[in-house]
């Protein structure tokens, strides 16, 4: 992107607008949102979708719609903040690995082996249940979740990085390792970072629904599109609705981000170049 | 180019008095002495000897050309300078650096930061890699600016286009905002000199500057390393492979085989009168009149493996002269020779030096 030269594919276009409009959807939850997401009423109790209600309404007679805006909120702020989580552990962790080798490469990859040796959900679960249910919970595992892929990912790409000649260059002109790492090393991983970034903020969205549909995740009433769908589950016959509209959205988020990642890969890595 | 005093005043270690302006003497100490420097890598088939026991002396002002085929440990050598042998698998095993007097050997990583590039700065063979692609080639020079001069604000843009226009980078206050990959390798090696150079350091290593250039670019480059050199007084370790860029620039040559320093002569006299079989050799191979004369000669042989060193002289297995001298059973195969004084600077390694045949 830095250097003029990418241009988006159709694709990535098409991911950046349904992301846009998903985002935007959520910022905007309250102006748009028909009723408060928690206004009980409940003598329109499951009804079908309407004009008065376009999604329907749930058992307590709350707005399908309002709560699938509102739950976007919840749903995007936490796979986003994982997914800082993730970077910041990753990058950093990856950079130094990396960069110094030796006895901190082997520690830091050890440590990302025995995280990649679980998979990612049981993972997920598996910390969430230690620390029990909640928003701080599922921040920590979606984020230990995340990193171990994206530190990898980062290592491989900085050692490659230290044998090229600029780095030894910086070196000879007397650079210490701090400004390699700030100024030589790490604009470099930007690229493939981002793209890990956008790919895994779909991964991050899946398992934050996981995790709530589970009962893990965001408690009642804080609703997210996961948690909406595992409360939805039990009236699955006779009112639908309540599954399809935020399984939907977690459809279109998640589609969003990875049509979008795998655009930026096109773009940035020239090692896709036909 | 003020701030060239007071530098030997740093960290009050070397106090041994200044450089002595631009003149060749600096007080009793030469500007760089490398003595005995031997380094390895190791490798899983072994300890290889990349550099076995080297000697120079480098004075401001002067050319020193270290010659030698691929594989010899020309740029090894030069990354020992710097103490920037890969580690690992490189280790530097024993010898002196001597900046001023001052062991570079003996310092510890913090103090080696502020040698490298202040005192002791390194030009790379492959201009295109040398620059961070990512970063304007202002953004570079500047770093390099920032770090050693203690410049900030709108002085280190001013210092910037200076060093960009001395290293010869036509228009350089339009070029600053360019990105490496908009210039062209000439153009970029100018850039990597201005960064070297920006740090007004002592001593210039040129690891094969003109080597990925074309024929025309090298010339204009090494007349600006020239015209650098007798402007700030600089001292130039040049290596190379190539005998006309030797005969183009150096003051003096070093032959460098196996790892071993095996002659050192003034430049006339290294093309008049070699004494080492393989600086003949050398001489035979390339397009300059050697003692061979018109056809190009090549050496017998390829060079040796470097984890299976033949004991005594690296060169024996493919010289001429041990292979007679061998018969009668001479010391090529024994022992490396000692050196031998064949006149003003010029010293050889060699049981019998200027024999032929």
């Amino acid at each position: 992107m830095a250097r003029g030269r990418a241009r988006l594919n159709g694709m990535a276009v098409a991911g950046l607008g349904l992301l846009v409009v998903v985002v935007l959807a959520a910022l905007a939850a309250p102006l748009l949102a028909p009723a408060p997401p928690d206004r009980l009423s409940l003598g329109e109790s499951l009804q079908p979708p309407t004009p008065a209600h376009p999604c329907g309404t749930d058992y307590y007679g709350r707005d399908v719609l309002s709560r699938v805006l509102h739950g976007g909120r919840v749903s995007l702020a936490i796979s986003l903040s994982a997914q800082l989580v993730a970077l910041g552990l990753g990058v950093t962790l990856g950079v130094l690995a990396g960069y110094f080798g030796g006895w901190v490469d082997f520690a830091v990859m050890r440590t990302v082996d025995v995280f990649l040796a679980f998979p990612d959900l049981l993972l997920a679960i598996g910390i969430a249940a230690a620390l029990g249910p909640g928003l701080p919970s599922v921040l920590v595992a979606l984020g230990l979740v995340g990193w171990p892929g994206l530190c990898r990912l980062v290592r491989g790409e900085v050692m490659a990085l230290r044998e090229r000649d600029f780095i030894q260059a910086a070196k000879a002109i007397g650079a210490g390792h701090g400004w390699i790492l700030w100024r030589h090393v790490l604009p470099n991983v930007v690229a493939p970072t981002v793209i890990a970034t956008s790919l895994g903020l779909g991964s991050r969205i899946m398992q934050e629904a996981s995790l709530s549909f589970l009962g893990l995740g965001v408690q009642p009433p804080v609703a997210s599109w996961g948690s909406m769908v595992h409360f939805g589950l039990r009236w699955l016959s006779r009112a639908p609705w309540l599954v399809i509209f935020p399984g939907l959205a977690i459809a279109i988020a998640v589609l969003g981000f990875n049509l979008l990642g795998d655009g930026l890969r096109d773009a940035l890595d020239p090692r896709l170049e036909e | 180019m003020s701030g060239r005093s007071g530098r030997n005043d740093r960290g009050g270690r070397s106090d041994r008095g200044g450089r002595g302006g631009r003149s060749n003497r600096s007080g009793p100490f030469k500007l760089l002495e490398v003595c005995d420097l031997r380094a390895e890598f190791r490798t899983a088939r072994g300890r290889l000897r990349a550099v076995d026991g080297v000697s120079f002396d480098l004075d401001a002002g002067e050319t020193l050309a270290i010659v030698g085929e691929s594989g010899s440990g020309k740029s090894a050598t030069a990354l020992c300078l710097l103490r920037l042998l890969p580690d690992p698998p490189g280790r530097i095993t024993g010898g002196r650096v001597l900046l001023r007097g001052l062991d570079l050997l003996s310092l510890g990583p913090e103090e080696m930061v502020g040698v490298r590039g202040r005192e002791v700065a390194m030009v790379f063979q492959e201009p295109a890699t040398a620059l961070n692609p990512i970063l304007t080639i202002g953004e570079q020079v500047a770093e390099a600016v920032r770090a050693h001069r203690g410049l900030r604000g709108r002085a280190v843009g001013r210092a910037v286009v200076d060093a960009l226009a001395q290293a010869g980078l036509p228009s350089p206050e339009s070029r600053v905002r360019r990105y490496p990959h908009e210039l062209s390798g000439g153009m970029k090696q100018r850039v990597v000199i201005a960064i070297a150079l920006a740090c007004e350091p002592a001593v210039l290593i040129a690891d094969e500057p003109t080597t990925a250039l074309d024929v025309t670019v090298q010339a204009r480059l090494l007349d600006l390393l020239a015209y650098l050199q007798a402007r700030l007084g600089l001292a130039i370790l040049l290596i190379t492979h190539d005998l006309g860029v030797v005969a183009r620039t150096a003051d003096r040559v070093g032959v460098l085989y196996a790892g071993h320093l095996v002659e050192t002569a003034p430049v006339v006299e290294f093309f008049r009168r070699p004494l080492h079989p393989y600086s003949r050799g050398l001489l035979a191979a390339s397009r300059l009149a050697g003692p061979g004369g018109g056809r190009l000669q090549a050496i017998e042989g390829g060079v040796p493996d470097l984890l299976d060193l033949p004991p005594g002289c690296p060169f024996a297995p493919r010289c001429l002269v041990a292979r007679a001298a061998g018969r009668r059973a001479g010391p090529c195969g024994d022992a490396f020779p000692p050196p031998t004084r064949a006149g003003e600077g010029h010293v050889v390694h060699c049981w019998y030096p200027g024999v032929t045949k």
